[in-house]
Protein backbone atom coordinates (compact mmCIF):
# COMPACT_ATOMS: atom_id res chain seq x y z
CA UNK A 1 0.00 0.00 0.00
CA UNK A 2 1.49 3.39 -0.71
CA UNK A 3 0.93 6.89 1.01
CA UNK A 4 -1.52 8.09 -0.67
CA UNK A 5 -3.89 5.20 -0.24
CA UNK A 6 -3.56 4.38 3.22
CA UNK A 7 -4.92 7.99 4.39
CA UNK A 8 -7.80 6.77 1.85
CA UNK A 9 -8.08 3.54 3.30
CA UNK A 10 -8.39 5.24 7.01
CA UNK A 11 -10.52 8.13 5.75
CA UNK A 12 -12.94 5.53 4.63
CA UNK A 13 -12.38 2.94 7.27
CA UNK A 14 -13.40 5.59 10.10
CA UNK A 15 -16.49 7.57 8.27
CA UNK A 16 -13.42 10.84 7.78
CA UNK A 17 -13.54 10.45 11.68
CA UNK A 18 -9.48 9.74 11.50
CA UNK A 19 -7.63 11.62 8.93
CA UNK A 20 -3.36 11.11 8.74
CA UNK A 21 -1.88 13.66 7.90
CA UNK A 22 0.73 13.98 5.53
CA UNK A 23 3.07 15.34 8.12
CA UNK A 24 2.99 12.71 10.60
CA UNK A 25 2.47 9.87 7.97
CA UNK A 26 5.98 10.11 6.33
CA UNK A 27 8.10 10.75 8.69
CA UNK A 28 6.38 7.56 10.68
CA UNK A 29 7.00 5.80 7.34
CA UNK A 30 10.89 6.42 6.79
CA UNK A 31 11.38 5.42 10.28
CA UNK A 32 9.61 2.29 10.15
CA UNK A 33 11.29 1.19 7.13
CA UNK A 34 14.94 2.20 8.42
CA UNK A 35 14.29 -0.02 11.85
CA UNK A 36 12.95 -2.70 9.61
CA UNK A 37 9.36 -3.03 10.35
CA UNK A 38 8.71 -1.86 6.41
CA UNK A 39 9.47 -3.03 3.50
CA UNK A 40 9.47 -0.98 0.00
CA UNK A 41 8.94 -1.79 -3.47
CA UNK A 42 9.42 1.10 -6.01
CA UNK A 43 7.44 1.81 -8.72
CA UNK A 44 8.17 3.97 -11.35
CA UNK A 45 5.94 5.92 -13.27
CA UNK A 46 7.60 9.02 -15.59
CA UNK A 47 9.35 11.35 -13.82
CA UNK A 48 7.21 9.98 -10.69
CA UNK A 49 8.27 7.22 -7.78
CA UNK A 50 5.51 4.88 -5.99
CA UNK A 51 6.53 3.60 -3.02
CA UNK A 52 4.30 0.38 -1.75
CA UNK A 53 5.14 -0.43 2.03
CA UNK A 54 4.94 -3.80 3.23
CA UNK A 55 5.18 -5.68 6.85
CA UNK A 56 8.21 -7.62 7.22
CA UNK A 57 8.31 -10.45 9.53
CA UNK A 58 9.45 -7.78 12.54
CA UNK A 59 6.85 -5.71 11.48
CA UNK A 60 4.11 -8.14 11.21
CA UNK A 61 5.53 -9.35 14.74
CA UNK A 62 5.21 -5.58 16.29
CA UNK A 63 1.95 -4.92 14.98
CA UNK A 64 0.60 -7.46 16.45
CA UNK A 65 2.28 -6.73 19.80
CA UNK A 66 1.56 -2.66 19.61
CA UNK A 67 -2.25 -4.06 18.57
CA UNK A 68 -2.97 -5.75 21.38
CA UNK A 69 -1.12 -3.45 23.98
CA UNK A 70 -3.77 -1.19 22.56
CA UNK A 71 -7.03 -3.25 22.95
CA UNK A 72 -5.79 -3.99 26.56
CA UNK A 73 -5.51 -0.06 26.79
CA UNK A 74 -8.74 0.18 25.55
CA UNK A 75 -10.32 -2.31 27.58
CA UNK A 76 -8.56 -0.56 30.92
CA UNK A 77 -10.48 2.29 30.31
CA UNK A 78 -13.55 0.90 29.41
CA UNK A 79 -13.67 -0.65 33.12
CA UNK A 80 -11.61 2.19 34.19
CA UNK A 81 -14.31 5.26 33.02
CA UNK A 82 -17.30 2.80 33.19
CA UNK A 83 -18.31 2.50 30.13
CA UNK A 84 -19.65 -1.19 30.18
CA UNK A 85 -21.17 -0.94 33.49
CA UNK A 86 -22.28 -4.48 34.77
CA UNK A 87 -24.67 -5.59 36.99
CA UNK A 88 -22.91 -4.92 39.70
CA UNK A 89 -21.40 -1.68 39.45
CA UNK A 90 -24.10 -0.38 38.03
CA UNK B 1 -9.88 13.19 -13.62
CA UNK B 2 -6.86 15.35 -14.26
CA UNK B 3 -4.17 14.07 -15.85
CA UNK B 4 -0.30 15.32 -14.27
CA UNK B 5 1.86 16.66 -17.12
CA UNK B 6 5.57 16.57 -16.83
CA UNK B 7 6.12 19.78 -16.93
CA UNK B 8 3.91 20.57 -13.24
CA UNK B 9 5.74 17.58 -11.97
CA UNK B 10 8.67 19.79 -12.20
CA UNK B 11 7.60 22.93 -10.77
CA UNK B 12 6.37 20.91 -8.17
CA UNK B 13 9.58 19.09 -7.53
CA UNK B 14 11.45 22.72 -7.90
CA UNK B 15 8.63 24.29 -4.90
CA UNK B 16 9.27 21.39 -2.75
CA UNK B 17 13.24 22.33 -2.96
CA UNK B 18 12.50 26.05 -2.17
CA UNK B 19 10.31 24.84 0.96
CA UNK B 20 13.21 23.10 2.29
CA UNK B 21 12.27 19.61 1.62
CA UNK B 22 15.36 17.80 -0.13
CA UNK B 23 15.62 14.51 1.28
CA UNK B 24 15.23 12.30 -1.85
CA UNK B 25 12.73 9.60 -0.14
CA UNK B 26 10.93 11.95 1.39
CA UNK B 27 10.41 14.20 -1.59
CA UNK B 28 9.23 11.25 -3.74
CA UNK B 29 6.79 10.46 -1.14
CA UNK B 30 5.07 13.83 -0.98
CA UNK B 31 5.50 14.40 -4.91
CA UNK B 32 3.72 11.16 -5.58
CA UNK B 33 1.21 12.12 -2.53
CA UNK B 34 0.30 15.81 -3.84
CA UNK B 35 0.06 13.85 -7.83
CA UNK B 36 -2.29 11.55 -6.39
CA UNK B 37 -4.70 14.41 -4.64
CA UNK B 38 -4.47 16.50 -7.74
CA UNK B 39 -5.55 13.37 -9.83
CA UNK B 40 -8.55 12.97 -8.23
CA UNK B 41 -9.80 15.45 -6.43
CA UNK B 42 -8.89 18.57 -8.98
CA UNK B 43 -11.65 19.05 -12.03
CA UNK B 44 -11.03 20.04 -15.37
CA UNK B 45 -12.07 23.49 -14.85
CA UNK B 46 -9.86 24.23 -11.42
CA UNK B 47 -6.39 26.06 -12.21
CA UNK B 48 -3.42 23.57 -11.21
CA UNK B 49 -1.60 26.09 -9.28
CA UNK B 50 -4.06 27.62 -7.48
CA UNK B 51 -5.29 24.15 -7.33
CA UNK B 52 -1.69 23.13 -5.62
CA UNK B 53 -1.51 26.24 -3.61
CA UNK B 54 -4.53 25.57 -1.41
CA UNK B 55 -3.98 21.86 -1.27
CA UNK B 56 0.00 22.35 0.21
CA UNK B 57 -0.91 23.77 3.45
CA UNK B 58 -3.11 20.54 4.22
CA UNK B 59 0.82 18.96 4.47
CA UNK B 60 2.04 21.16 7.61
CA UNK B 61 1.67 23.50 10.28
CA UNK B 62 3.57 26.29 9.83
CA UNK B 63 5.65 25.12 6.71
CA UNK B 64 7.01 22.18 4.57
CA UNK B 65 10.14 22.11 5.89
CA UNK B 66 9.06 20.49 9.54
CA UNK B 67 7.71 17.08 7.55
CA UNK B 68 11.72 17.04 6.45
CA UNK B 69 12.81 18.19 10.36
CA UNK B 70 10.22 15.72 12.15
CA UNK B 71 11.33 12.75 9.59
CA UNK B 72 15.50 13.45 10.57
CA UNK B 73 14.57 13.85 14.14
CA UNK B 74 12.62 10.39 13.72
CA UNK B 75 15.97 8.56 11.98
CA UNK B 76 18.43 10.41 14.23
CA UNK B 77 16.67 9.61 17.48
CA UNK B 78 15.58 5.97 16.68
CA UNK B 79 17.18 5.20 19.36
CA UNK B 80 15.08 7.82 21.61
CA UNK B 81 13.41 6.14 24.04
CA UNK B 82 16.13 3.35 24.83
CA UNK B 83 18.34 6.87 25.53
CA UNK B 84 15.69 8.19 27.56
CA UNK B 85 15.81 5.17 29.67
CA UNK B 86 19.53 4.28 30.06
CA UNK B 87 19.70 8.46 30.76
CA UNK B 88 17.09 7.65 33.78
CA UNK B 89 19.10 4.53 35.36
CA UNK B 90 22.57 6.44 34.99
CA UNK B 91 20.80 9.04 36.79
CA UNK B 92 19.10 6.49 39.63
CA UNK B 93 22.92 4.56 39.85
CA UNK B 94 24.91 7.92 40.17
CA UNK B 95 22.25 9.09 43.00
CA UNK B 96 22.44 5.49 44.84
CA UNK B 97 26.40 5.51 44.40
CA UNK B 98 27.42 8.78 45.26
CA UNK B 99 25.19 8.40 48.56
CA UNK B 100 26.41 5.01 49.64
CA UNK B 101 29.70 6.09 48.23
CA UNK B 102 29.87 9.35 50.61
CA UNK B 103 28.24 7.06 53.47
CA UNK B 104 31.14 4.52 53.25
CA UNK B 105 33.80 7.01 53.09
CA UNK B 106 32.42 8.77 55.74
CA UNK B 107 32.78 5.80 58.02
CA UNK B 108 36.22 4.62 56.03
CA UNK B 109 34.51 1.51 55.19
CA UNK B 110 35.92 0.10 52.32
CA UNK B 111 34.53 0.15 48.78
CA UNK B 112 33.75 4.00 49.27
CA UNK B 113 36.51 5.25 46.43
CA UNK B 114 35.19 3.01 44.14
CA UNK B 115 31.54 3.65 44.51
CA UNK B 116 32.16 7.45 44.23
CA UNK B 117 34.30 6.92 41.15
CA UNK B 118 32.20 4.80 38.72
CA UNK B 119 29.30 7.25 40.06
CA UNK B 120 31.04 10.32 39.10
CA UNK B 121 31.91 8.59 36.30
CA UNK B 122 28.28 8.05 35.44
CA UNK B 123 27.15 10.99 35.81
CA UNK B 124 29.59 13.26 34.10
CA UNK B 125 30.24 10.42 31.44
CA UNK B 126 27.15 8.99 30.26
CA UNK B 127 23.64 11.28 32.10
CA UNK B 128 25.10 14.51 31.50
CA UNK B 129 25.81 13.59 27.71
CA UNK B 130 22.73 11.48 27.80
CA UNK B 131 20.55 15.00 28.70
CA UNK B 132 22.53 17.00 26.80
CA UNK B 133 21.72 14.60 23.31
CA UNK B 134 18.05 14.77 24.49
CA UNK B 135 17.73 18.31 25.50
CA UNK B 136 19.09 19.04 21.65
CA UNK B 137 15.97 17.47 20.14
CA UNK B 138 13.44 18.70 22.50
CA UNK B 139 14.89 22.38 22.37
CA UNK B 140 13.74 24.68 19.53
CA UNK B 141 16.00 27.35 19.93
CA UNK B 142 19.57 27.43 19.05
CA UNK B 143 20.09 30.09 21.73
CA UNK B 144 18.34 27.77 24.75
CA UNK B 145 20.28 24.61 22.97
CA UNK B 146 24.32 26.25 23.06
CA UNK B 147 23.54 27.65 26.62
CA UNK B 148 22.23 24.24 27.75
CA UNK B 149 24.82 22.59 26.26
CA UNK B 150 27.88 25.18 27.58
CA UNK B 151 25.80 24.33 31.17
CA UNK B 152 26.26 20.60 31.13
CA UNK B 153 29.77 20.93 30.09
CA UNK B 154 30.82 22.55 33.00
CA UNK B 155 28.33 20.71 34.98
CA UNK B 156 30.83 17.37 33.50
CA UNK B 157 33.60 19.31 34.17
CA UNK B 158 32.56 20.14 38.22
CA UNK B 159 31.62 17.27 39.02
CA UNK B 160 34.88 15.37 37.75
CA UNK B 161 36.24 18.13 39.75
CA UNK B 162 34.76 16.95 43.04
CA UNK B 163 35.53 13.61 41.98
CA UNK B 164 39.13 14.34 42.12
CA UNK B 165 39.11 16.40 45.09
CA UNK B 166 37.28 13.71 47.29
CA UNK B 167 39.73 11.02 45.87
CA UNK B 168 42.84 13.54 46.70
CA UNK B 169 43.99 13.02 42.69
CA UNK B 170 45.98 15.95 41.67
CA UNK B 171 44.55 18.93 39.47
CA UNK B 172 40.95 19.07 41.25
CA UNK B 173 41.55 22.27 42.57
CA UNK B 174 42.41 23.85 39.51
CA UNK B 175 39.19 21.79 38.01
CA UNK B 176 36.83 22.79 40.82
CA UNK B 177 37.98 26.37 41.07
CA UNK B 178 37.55 27.08 37.02
CA UNK B 179 34.47 25.09 37.13
CA UNK B 180 32.50 26.79 39.89
CA UNK B 181 33.83 30.54 38.35
CA UNK B 182 32.66 30.27 35.03
CA UNK B 183 30.06 28.45 36.36
CA UNK B 184 29.10 31.40 38.64
CA UNK B 185 30.25 34.27 36.37
CA UNK B 186 29.38 33.15 33.28
CA UNK B 187 26.89 30.80 33.01
CA UNK B 188 24.35 32.00 35.57
CA UNK B 189 24.34 35.58 33.42
CA UNK B 190 24.23 33.71 30.07
CA UNK B 191 21.23 31.59 31.34
CA UNK B 192 19.51 34.50 32.81
CA UNK B 193 20.02 37.15 29.80
CA UNK B 194 18.50 34.27 26.98
CA UNK B 195 15.64 33.81 28.94
CA UNK B 196 14.61 36.47 31.44
CA UNK B 197 12.66 38.30 27.75
CA UNK B 198 10.67 35.79 27.61
CA UNK B 199 7.59 36.03 29.49
CA UNK B 200 6.44 32.35 29.95
CA UNK B 201 9.70 31.91 31.15
CA UNK B 202 10.27 34.57 33.48
CA UNK B 203 9.41 33.33 36.90
CA UNK B 204 11.40 30.22 36.63
CA UNK B 205 14.34 32.43 34.97
CA UNK B 206 14.36 34.38 37.84
CA UNK B 207 14.12 31.83 40.83
CA UNK B 208 16.72 29.18 39.30
CA UNK B 209 19.16 31.81 38.49
CA UNK B 210 19.13 33.36 42.26
CA UNK B 211 19.33 29.81 43.51
CA UNK B 212 22.78 28.90 40.73
CA UNK B 213 23.59 32.19 41.63
CA UNK B 214 23.75 31.44 44.93
CA UNK B 215 24.94 27.51 44.97
CA UNK B 216 27.98 29.01 42.90
CA UNK B 217 28.96 31.89 45.09
CA UNK B 218 28.72 29.83 48.57
CA UNK B 219 31.13 27.22 46.45
CA UNK B 220 33.07 30.18 45.28
CA UNK B 221 33.46 31.38 48.60
CA UNK B 222 34.77 27.75 50.60
CA UNK B 223 37.62 27.37 47.72
CA UNK B 224 39.27 30.46 49.66
CA UNK B 225 38.58 29.06 53.15
CA UNK B 226 42.31 27.81 54.90
CA UNK B 227 42.68 26.92 58.24
CA UNK B 228 41.62 29.37 61.12
CA UNK B 229 43.91 32.08 62.37
CA UNK B 230 43.93 30.02 65.84
CA UNK B 231 44.95 26.79 64.33
CA UNK B 232 47.89 28.35 61.85
CA UNK B 233 49.17 30.25 65.09
CA UNK B 234 49.80 27.44 67.23
CA UNK B 235 51.58 25.84 64.03
CA UNK B 236 53.75 28.60 63.62
CA UNK B 237 54.27 28.64 67.27
CA UNK B 238 55.47 24.85 67.15
CA UNK B 239 57.56 25.67 63.84
CA UNK B 240 59.25 28.18 66.36
CA UNK B 241 59.47 25.78 69.19
CA UNK B 242 61.60 23.33 67.50
CA UNK B 243 63.38 25.28 65.35
CA UNK B 244 64.62 26.75 68.50
CA UNK B 245 65.24 23.85 70.57
CA UNK B 246 67.20 22.49 67.41
CA UNK B 247 68.88 26.42 67.78
CA UNK B 248 70.29 25.78 71.33
CA UNK B 249 71.00 21.83 70.91
CA UNK B 250 72.99 23.07 67.96
CA UNK B 251 74.87 25.97 69.84
CA UNK B 252 75.13 23.38 73.33
CA UNK B 253 76.92 20.95 70.54
CA UNK B 254 79.28 23.48 69.51
CA UNK B 255 80.90 23.84 72.75
CA UNK B 256 80.76 20.28 73.35
CA UNK B 257 82.95 19.74 69.80
CA UNK B 258 85.63 22.62 71.27
CA UNK B 259 85.84 19.94 74.26
CA UNK B 260 87.45 17.50 71.64
CA UNK B 261 88.51 19.30 69.04
CA UNK B 262 91.46 16.51 67.79
CA UNK B 263 89.02 13.20 66.91
CA UNK B 264 88.26 13.25 63.57
CA UNK B 265 85.76 10.93 63.15
CA UNK B 266 84.09 13.71 65.45
CA UNK B 267 85.20 16.18 62.50
CA UNK B 268 83.68 14.20 59.96
CA UNK B 269 80.09 13.96 61.97
CA UNK B 270 80.44 17.69 62.46
CA UNK B 271 80.45 18.51 58.75
CA UNK B 272 77.38 15.59 57.94
CA UNK B 273 75.62 17.05 60.14
CA UNK B 274 76.38 20.72 59.80
CA UNK B 275 75.41 20.28 56.11
CA UNK B 276 72.23 18.29 56.31
CA UNK B 277 70.99 20.39 58.88
CA UNK B 278 71.95 23.47 56.14
CA UNK B 279 70.30 21.67 53.23
CA UNK B 280 67.10 20.85 55.37
CA UNK B 281 67.32 24.82 56.10
CA UNK B 282 67.25 25.39 52.55
CA UNK B 283 64.18 23.37 51.97
CA UNK B 284 62.40 25.09 54.85
CA UNK B 285 62.48 28.23 53.32
CA UNK B 286 61.51 27.15 49.80
CA UNK B 287 58.42 25.99 51.86
CA UNK B 288 58.09 28.91 53.29
CA UNK B 289 58.22 30.55 50.17
CA UNK B 290 55.65 28.38 48.91
CA UNK B 291 57.90 26.58 46.94
CA UNK B 292 57.16 23.26 46.63
CA UNK B 293 58.45 22.98 42.57
CA UNK B 294 61.92 24.19 44.69
CA UNK B 295 61.38 22.04 47.81
CA UNK B 296 60.32 19.12 45.45
CA UNK B 297 64.00 19.58 43.44
CA UNK B 298 66.03 20.00 46.66
CA UNK B 299 64.47 16.72 48.29
CA UNK B 300 66.23 14.45 45.94
CA UNK B 301 70.01 15.82 46.59
CA UNK B 302 68.38 16.03 50.43
CA UNK B 303 67.59 12.69 50.60
CA UNK B 304 71.59 11.70 49.30
CA UNK B 305 72.59 13.74 52.53
CA UNK B 306 70.49 11.66 54.50
CA UNK B 307 71.29 8.31 53.23
CA UNK B 308 75.55 9.29 53.68
CA UNK B 309 74.33 10.01 57.30
CA UNK B 310 72.63 7.39 58.12
CA UNK B 311 75.62 5.25 56.48
CA UNK B 312 78.16 7.05 58.56
CA UNK B 313 76.21 6.70 61.78
CA UNK B 314 76.15 2.73 61.43
CA UNK B 315 79.91 3.19 60.65
CA UNK B 316 80.16 4.74 64.12
CA UNK B 317 78.09 1.99 65.41
CA UNK B 318 75.60 4.63 66.78
CA UNK B 319 72.97 3.69 68.89
CA UNK B 320 69.83 2.42 65.59
CA UNK B 321 67.19 4.90 66.68
CA UNK B 322 69.94 7.57 65.75
CA UNK B 323 68.82 6.23 61.93
CA UNK B 324 66.75 9.29 59.72
CA UNK B 325 63.46 7.52 58.35
CA UNK B 326 61.89 9.51 55.43
CA UNK B 327 59.42 7.30 54.12
CA UNK B 328 57.18 9.37 55.86
CA UNK B 329 58.02 12.63 53.75
CA UNK B 330 58.15 9.87 50.79
CA UNK B 331 54.73 9.07 51.69
CA UNK B 332 52.62 12.63 51.99
CA UNK B 333 55.21 14.01 48.98
CA UNK B 334 55.14 17.43 48.27
CA UNK B 335 52.23 18.93 46.56
CA UNK B 336 49.04 17.12 47.83
CA UNK B 337 49.51 17.42 51.99
CA UNK B 338 49.40 20.47 53.96
CA UNK B 339 52.28 22.84 53.87
CA UNK B 340 52.43 22.84 57.89
CA UNK B 341 52.78 19.16 58.10
CA UNK B 342 55.75 18.86 55.72
CA UNK B 343 57.42 21.64 57.33
CA UNK B 344 56.97 19.86 60.43
CA UNK B 345 58.25 16.48 59.14
CA UNK B 346 61.44 18.63 57.85
CA UNK B 347 61.80 20.18 61.46
CA UNK B 348 61.58 17.01 63.28
CA UNK B 349 64.77 15.56 60.71
CA UNK B 350 66.97 18.68 61.91
CA UNK B 351 65.94 18.34 65.35
CA UNK B 352 67.18 14.20 65.01
CA UNK B 353 70.30 15.17 64.22
CA UNK B 354 71.11 17.90 66.68
CA UNK B 355 70.17 14.95 69.17
CA UNK B 356 72.15 12.39 67.50
CA UNK B 357 74.92 14.63 67.57
CA UNK B 358 74.52 15.50 71.37
CA UNK B 359 73.68 12.08 72.35
CA UNK B 360 77.10 10.84 70.34
CA UNK B 361 79.39 13.49 71.64
CA UNK B 362 78.45 13.35 75.29
CA UNK B 363 79.45 9.55 74.93
CA UNK B 364 82.26 10.40 73.78
CA UNK B 365 83.32 12.87 76.47
CA UNK B 366 82.29 10.35 79.14
CA UNK B 367 84.69 7.91 77.47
Amino acid sequence: MYGYEMVQKVKELTDAKIQLTEGALYPTLHSLQKTGELDIEKQYMGKRVRKYYTLTEQGLNTAEKKVSEFAEFIETMKFLLDLEPKMNNA
Amino acid sequence: MHKITDQQIDFIISDFAKRGVVLEDLRDNLLDHMCCIIENDMTESDDFYQFYETVLPRFFKRNLSEIQIETENLLRFKNFYTMKKIMNITGVLTVILTLLGSIFKTMHWPGAGVMIVSGGALFSLLFLPLLIAIKFRDDNSLKDKIVFSFGLLLGMGLSAGFLFKVMHWPGANILMITGTVVFTFCYVPAYFITRIKRPELKFNTIVNSVLMFACGGILFAMFNLHKSKTYEDIETKNHTEINSGVDRLTKSNESLYTMNPDSLDLKEQYELSKSLIQKTDVILVALDDSNNEKAFELKKEWKNSIEKYNSSLKQMGADKTGIIDVSLLDEVGLKMYDDALIKTLFLRVKQKVAINENTYLIAQLKN
